[in-house]
This record gives C-alpha cells, sequence and structure tokens, in this order.
C-alpha cells in the first residue's frame, strides 16, 4: 500500500505540466499572487518529499485531500464514483462466470468437435475485438436503432436517485421496496455490463477450456472413469473442482480490473464511476484525486487475492486438513 | 466356461504419422481365481491391454478381435453400455497410488460413489461398506480414514485404499497395473500378500501387469509375456520361469539381480525395443537377440505348443536342446 501510493506520487510529479494552469483560468494565470495562493492552498508551494509526507499524514488519518477538480474532498467524490463502478462490475462479472464456465466446459466436453470450433471462434473474436469499438456498436445498435436498452448513465434523465444506503442504485431502490426503480437501474445496467462481460466471457471460457484439458489428462480422473462412474459426474466432481482453482484466480483478477474501472466503456454510456473520474482527474493533474483513485484500486486489488484465497479453501477441501 | 477369453485382440493407435498397432493379435484365458501376469518392457502392450479390457483407450483407438467377460462380447461397447461394467464386474488399481486418488475428494466421497452408483445403495449403507472394506485391507482407524484426504496417507496406504475401492462392487476381475512398481520394496510384498489374501477370500481373477518377473512368480499361475505388442512366451508361470525357450523370457530373467552372482553389474538385454508402429514382420526381438538367424524375419514366427499350454514364438528355439539335455539327466 505503501509502496502503491510512493509510485502513484513520484510518477504524477514527473509529468509535465502545472496543475495551476489547468485548474486556474488564463486571467488568473496572469496574477502571479493568485498563483501563489492557488499553490498554497493546496500545499504545492512547499517541496515534494514534503508534500509527500504531509500527503501520508494525512492518508493515515483517513483523509484522501481535496479535489482541485470537484472542490470537494477526494473521499467524498470516490464514495460517490465507486459504487457506480461497483454496481456494473458485479453484473459484468456475474455474467462472465456463467457464461464463461459454461461455454468453457461445453468447450473442453466437446474438444475438437463443432461446439468446441464455434466457441473458440467466438472467444477468439471476444478476446480480439477493442472494447472501444465493441462500445460504440453496441450503444448504436441496442440503443439507438433498436431501442432495446434505456439511454446512457445510471437512471433515465429526470428521475431521482434512491436515497444513498450502499450507493448501489438497484440495492438502494430493492432495499427502500422501490421495485420499478430498481429496474429501471438494471435496465440502465445492462448494456455496458455486457460490452464490459464479452471480454471476460471470452478469457475464462478459454482459460475454463484449457484447465478442463489440462486436468482432464491426469491418472485421477482415469480411475474415476475406471469406476464406471458417469461421465457428468466425473466432470462435475472429479474434473470441475481442481479446474476452479485457476479459474477462480483468473475470475479474480478479471473482477479486479472490472472494478478498478473502464474508462472507455464509462464514457461511452456516461458512467459516472471511477474509470471517469480517473480518466478526469488525470486530465486535471488533479494530484488527490489521481492518488485517491491509485489507493482504491490497490486496495481492492488487495482485497481480491484475499477473496481468492478464501475461495481456495471452499473448494479445495484438503487445504483445511493440512 | 473361462471368466474372460480374449482372442486375436489388436489396439491400433492414432498417432501424427497414421495408426500404430500397440496390441497386436493377442490371446489368452483367464479362469474364475486364477492370477495372469503379463511381462514385458515398457510400451510392450501391458497397459494398453487392461485399458482395452476397460474400455479406457485414448479416443480413436481402433480395437478388433473379441474379448469375452462371463460370455459377454467386450469389444465394440458404447460408453453407457462400459459404464455399467467398468468398477462393478472389472475393477482396476494403477500403478500409481500417488496421482491417482483424486487430491481434492475426500475418501468417503472416493470409496463411496460408485457403490452408490452401481449397486444402487443409500449413502450410510455405503460408508459402512466402505469400513468394513477398509478394515479388509488393513488400513487403521476407517471412520478416520474415510473423513481424511489423500494427502494424509503414505503410498503404500493409498494403494491399500485404491485397492479397497476397486473391491468395492464385488468386482469379479481385477486388473492390477504395476501396482506394487511405485512403493517401497517392503511395503510391495505387503500389497502381493494382500492381494493374494482378497484372491482367495473374495474369488477374484486378477491380470497382474509389472516388468518384474520376481513380482510375478511370487503370485501368479499364470505368465504371459509381450514384447512390442506381441506375445512371445505363454504357460505356467513355474514352467516359464525354470525353462524359458523364448530368448526374450530369458533376457528378462537373466536381468533379475542374483544374489549369488558374484558379478557386480546387473545384466541387461541390448538395444532398445521397436518404436510403437515400427514393428517388423517376423520377430521384433530380433534386433537384439543374439541367436538371430535369417529365417527369424520377412514372416511370421509360427507358435511352439509343448505341454501344459506352454507356447512361445520363436524360429530358433535356442533353449530347445538346452531343455532336452536336462529332460535326460
Amino acid at each position: 500500500m505503501l509502496g502503491i501510493t510512493f509510485i502513484s506520487f513520484s510518477v504524477t510529479q514527473l509529468v509535465p505540466g502545472d496543475p495551476a494552469a489547468l485548474n486556474l483560468g488564463q486571467s488568473a494565470m496572469s496574477d502571479p499572487t493568485i498563483v501563489a495562493a492557488w499553490r498554497a492552498k493546496y500545499g504545492l508551494d512547499k517541496p515534494v518529499p514534503e508534500q509527500y509526507i504531509i500527503y501520508l499524514n494525512h492518508l493515515l488519518h483517513g483523509d484522501l485531500g481535496q479535489s482541485q477538480q470537484s472542490r470537494r474532498a477526494v473521499s467524498t467524490d470516490l464514495a460517490e464514483y465507486f459504487p457506480a463502478t461497483l454496481e456494473l462490475a458485479t453484473v459484468a462479472i456475474f455474467f462472465s462466470l456463467i457464461f464463461g464456465l459454461l461455454f468453457g466446459i461445453i468447450a473442453a466436453v466437446t474438444r475438437n468437435r463443432w461446439p468446441d470450433q464455434v466457441i473458440r471462434f467466438i472467444t477468439l473474436t471476444g478476446v480480439s475485438v477493442p472494447t472501444f469499438w465493441l462500445s460504440l456498436v453496441f450503444f448504436y445498435v441496442f440503443y439507438f436503432k433498436l431501442s432495446w436498452f434505456p439511454s446512457n448513465g445510471r437512471l433515465d434523465p429526470g428521475v431521482d436517485a434512491p436515497s444513498t444506503i450502499t450507493g448501489m442504485y438497484t440495492v438502494d431502490a430493492v432495499l427502500h421496496g422501490q421495485f420499478a426503480l430498481a429496474w429501471q437501474a438494471l435496465r440502465h445496467i445492462m448494456l455496458p455490463a455486457i460490452v464490459l462481460a464479452i471480454y471476460t466471457i471470452a478469457v475464462l471460457t478459454r482459460f475454463t477450456r484449457a484447465s478442463i484439458l489440462e486436468i482432464l489428462n491426469n491418472d485421477y480422473v482415469r480411475a474415476a472413469r475406471a469406476k464406471g462412474l458417469p461421465e457428468s459426474l466425473v466432470i462435475r466432481r472429479h474434473v470441475l473442482r481442481p479446474a476452479l482453482l485457476s479459474i477462480v484466480t483468473v475470475a479474480g483478477v478479471a473482477f479486479g480490473n472490472l472494478l478498478a474501472g473502464s474508462v472507455l466503456v464509462e464514457n461511452v454510456f456516461s458512467w459516472p464511476g471511477i474509470g471517469q473520474y480517473a480518466y478526469r482527474s488525470s486530465i486535471g493533474l488533479d494530484l488527490p484525486g489521481i492518488m485517491g483513485v491509485s489507493i482504491v484500486v490497490a486496495g481492492i486489488f488487495i482485497t481480491m487475492n484475499l477473496l481468492v484465497d478464501i475461495a481456495y479453501r471452499f473448494i479445495d477441501p484438503s487445504l483445511r486438513h493440512g | 466356461m473361462a471368466l474372460l477369453e480374449v482372442n486375436n485382440l489388436s489396439v491400433q493407435l492414432q498417432t501424427k504419422t497414421g495408426f500404430a498397432t500397440a496390441v497386436d493379435r493377442l490371446s489368452f484365458t483367464l479362469d474364475t481365481g486364477e492370477i495372469l501376469g503379463i511381462a514385458g518392457e515398457s510400451g510392450s502392450g501391458k497397459t494398453m491391454t487392461a485399458l482395452t479390457l476397460l474400455g479406457l483407450l485414448p479416443q480413436h483407438a481402433k480395437v478388433t478381435g473379441s474379448a469375452k467377460f462371463d460370455g459377454q462380447e467386450l469389444v465394440g461397447r458404447t460408453n453407457k453400455q462400459w459404464q455399467q461394467i467398468r468398477g462393478n464386474n472389472i475393477a482396476m488399481v494403477f500403478q500409481d497410488p500417488m496421482t491417482s486418488l483424486h487430491p481434492m475428494l475426500s475418501i468417503k466421497t472416493q470409496m463411496t460413489e460408485h457403490m452408490i452408483t452401481h449397486l444402487g445403495i443409500s449413502e450410510k449403507q455405503a460408508v459402512i461398506d466402505a469400513e468394513e472394506l477398509l478394515i479388509d485391507v488393513r488400513i487403521p482407524d476407517p471412520k478416520k480414514a474415510l473423513a481424511s484426504y489423500a494427502s494424509q496417507f503414505s503410498g503404500g496406504m493409498r494403494q491399500r485404499i485404491c485397492i479397497a475401492m476397486a473391491l468395492a462392487c464385488k468386482p469379479k476381475l481385477l486388473l492390477a497395473d504395476e501396482p506394487s512398481t511405485a512403493l517401497d520394496v517392503t511395503v510391495q510384498a505387503g500389497i502381493l500378500t494382500l492381494l493374494n489374501r482378497l484372491r482367495e477370500e473374495h474369488h477374484l481373477s486378477i491380470i497382474f501387469i509389472t516388468h518384474d518377473l520376481g513380482v510375478l512368480s511370487s503370485i501368479t499361475n499364470k505368465l504371459l509375456v509381450l514384447y512390442a505388442g506381441r506375445e512371445v512366451e505363454s504357460g505356467l508361470t513355474s514352467t516359464i520361469l525354470q525353462r524359458p525357450r523364448h530368448p526374450y523370457t530369458q533376457g528378462l530373467l537373466d536381468s533379475l539381480p542374483q544374489p549369488e552372482s558374484d558379478e557386480k553389474l546387473l545384466k541387461s538385454i541390448a538395444g532398445f525395443p521397436p518404436e510403437l508402429g515400427k514393428q517388423p514382420i517376423g520377430c521384433a526381438f530380433a534386433e537384439r537377440c543374439s541367436f538371430t538367424e535369417a529365417r527369424c524375419s520377412g514372416k511370421e514366427i509360427a507358435p511352439t505348443f509343448l505341454k501344459d499350454d506352454h507356447k512361445f514364438f520363436c524360429a530358433v528355439d535356442p533353449y530347445a536342446k538346452q531343455d532336452r539335455q536336462e529332460v535326460e539327466a
């Protein structure tokens, strides 16, 4: 965590550009006293190492600083943007796991026959197509042409968000008993979630297929077949369980990536998530904003690793017996 | 009627260059309660023969000939038909107990799943039966063993569990593919004793596959020696070990350690067996044999039959004279 703050901090300092120039207007820039005052306000007048120490000190007290762009506390910003991404990423990983595993298993058990060939072709396309292109195409086809899905954003224009509990609109709406609103929020999530899921589905499908085929070569699978078990039971009980070990590792990283926000997809679908926030902070050289996002993303990956480790123990009960 | 009648059984495996013969026109029979040893080097088709009898060959393998088990034809079964026989009437114990038990499933699951599938008994009953089987193979504290995982047992213990698992549905035929090779010598002896006792108690027939003639001599009644997928010699174990007629069998016997001998190095057979799919017409061993003559290659070697079903495939028959001399003396 400390390493992450150090690296983000240093890299941000190395980027050429003056935050003041980006955040103050042209006329303000021509007045040195305003510029100096602005720098002093954000502590940018001090030497860089001192700035870092001050930042760390604040961080220890839970203060992520103030965004130069939104002029609000970074923690307030993140609390608003992160749940939107969490909601989107959760729906996306949900689709990815269901279809990734399903297609992967089908491909593996029908190896080199037509279902496998079809799935391999589609997933190869899935990993090769750039997401930004896919976002635009989906947006054009399913929203603009077919109107299957509602417009941009998290809700229809003019609709009030449910009062915040988790910050995830679908969950909050359900908790408040506003089921129509929850349904609307869910419909808004669908299109960006599908676009995000396509790549992850493709990756998980290919990975599931490969890891099942590897497990199938094991002696214990042959031993299970030698016992005359139905093939479906052999796959379900003897093959899938060990295959899941490597699948959850990949799924964990994929979920982490989704949670870190997708700048492109969030921009195309005007999704006010962490990806958009990171993008805007970087463009504005908003140091506290960038640092805030870095810390959240680092935290996400550390949490995902932890969750994956916990998942291991559920998948492989022999680990619990030492 | 014999329990198992194998006639002209051939197995061809698909390779990059086409089909290669792994088992070449094999014939043998096995009666109830008998132990047949199949001996040969790696790649001689021993394991392939066993896998054929369980329908577990790799995809695209071609099987011809006939193998009748209890009057039922085994060749040409569909996967569904195989499932009814596997683990139920014919069971198998594999070479490496370290890898043939599932690492993530409890012994209980692995011991009972095929009992539930084949015998249609409840899980509760299956657990009771499994405990008895574990006692039968001398596993201490069977209740605790059932709740454990493979990694908690030593190699010998795992192989005992594998044997118990194989016997769970009371099969008539047990295929033991080098069941003691991966184990320590002392543990090995224990496994052999166990198999022999189980054979008597359960009226089992066993096909015991190994490259170790020393192991075979202590446990089998009949012996089948394979080389490059073909039978080279077969008959009663005692006859073959005392008076082998094929130079390859003699070579295998010579390569056993001789405690009384002064020689420090073990004898070995020079050269390598022919590659899969490149077996010559005529005797496959001719290239490595010290008695090779012109008549060894070019045409099929006809079998020579002796008394007690002793049979061998050698055109030269170098040990014939010696054999007769011994008889005269």
